[in-house]
């Protein structure tokens, strides 16, 4: 990494540190288009399912999905989180962690922690077991915002889900608050 | 198990103001947590570290988007049919959904409409668990089947 200052969260997530006015100036960057390193695959699609308890045979079942205007098995828009790699260790980063390639890390802002406020997910074709999938990012914008848990900044970054064939299928806008931590009222514990 | 028949719900049933079937889940074991951040490849400790997410000011840990957004998947797909796609699903997170939480997803149609032969729905959205309604509330646009 540069001389650019970075904090490193407990979860080891690394956060490029600046101020507001540095951030400010990174809305509407867009990122490369970088393919998944994981395509999408029937253990995925099961998997996320699962976590929800979601019975729609789609999911399960090719042969329900041949039944279909789909003609085989879908993915839940969800699985696209699970085409990123996992990040939590890789031998790479014995020496240095490196920055987590996500603007919502990357733009230089005060704030060393994150909590998702806002989503949108819009699928204009779903994606199936097999497809590899292409991503691009691009800062939407950044609001100064405090809430409970801190002072910081609400982030939004709109991502874009392509698969091989390059048909947008997927995108993704999240608004992600940014704050320093320690600096908010926190909620009562729960019991 | 033998599969169940296709059944989509057809756009002349769809009624203003209809309430869809709501869909439940829990109360969440903080086993169920470990298991979305595993299943999520997210393993932000918010989502599985009580002592984290507290030092955080959090109450306890929660769940992430992703869920929430399955959750409204799976409200709208099991009531639209598999021949429907949700278009867009968006949604505002209030109230941090927290470990021993039960959680319903319900909708209520508010509009339909036929653009470039698309068959759309939208409806209201939102999250109630068992001491607060609407902790999550949102929008969604579905397209029927043909």
């Amino acid at each position: 990494m540069s001389s650019e200052v970075h904090e490193t969260d407990p979860a080891g997530y690394v956060y490029r540190i600046g101020t507001e006015e540095e951030g400010m100036q990174w809305i509407g960057r867009e990122s490369a288009s970088i393919e998944q390193p994981y395509p999408i695959d029937v253990e995925h699609i099961e998997h996320f399912a699962e976590g929800i308890q979601d019975p729609n045979p789609l999911y399960w079942s090719e042969e329900f999905g041949r039944q279909t205007r789909w003609g085989g098995r879908i993915a839940p828009w969800g699985v696209i989180v699970l085409t990123a790699e996992h990040k939590v260790w890789r031998p790479q980063w014995m020496d240095q962690r490196p920055e987590t390639g996500t603007f919502f890390m990357t733009v230089p802002l005060p704030g060393n922690r994150l909590l998702a406020t806002n989503y949108e997910i819009e699928c204009f074709a779903p994606l199936r077991p097999g497809d590899r999938v292409l991503k691009t990012e691009r800062l939407e914008s950044i609001v100064p915002k405090t809430f409970r848990v801190g002072v910081g900044h609400q982030v939004t970054v709109k991502a874009f889900f392509r698969n091989q064939n390059g048909e947008l299928c997927i995108t993704d806008s999240r608004t992600v608050f940014r704050y320093r931590s320690g600096t908010g009222a926190g909620y009562e514990v729960a019991h | 198990m033998p599969l169940p028949p296709v059944i989509d719900t057809r756009y002349d049933e769809v009624e203003i103001g209809q309430e869809i079937p709501a869909i439940g889940i829990g109360p969440l074991s903080h086993t169920q947590f470990v298991f979305i951040a595993s299943s999520h490849h997210d393993w932000y400790p918010a989502h599985h570290d009580v002592e984290y997410a507290r030092e955080q000011g959090l109450p306890d840990i929660f769940m992430n988007a992703t869920w929430q957004h399955g959750m409204f998947q799976r409200l709208l797909c099991a009531w639209a049919g598999p021949n429907a796609i949700p278009r867009r699903i968006a949604y505002r997170m209030g109230r941090p959904i927290v470990r021993f939480d039960t959680v319903h997803a319900r909708g209520v149609v508010t509009g339909k409409r036929i653009e470039n032969d698309l068959k759309m729905v939208d409806l209201d959205i939102w999250l109630d668990k068992q001491d607060a309604d609407k902790v999550t509330v949102g929008t969604a646009v579905v397209v029927l089947a043909a």
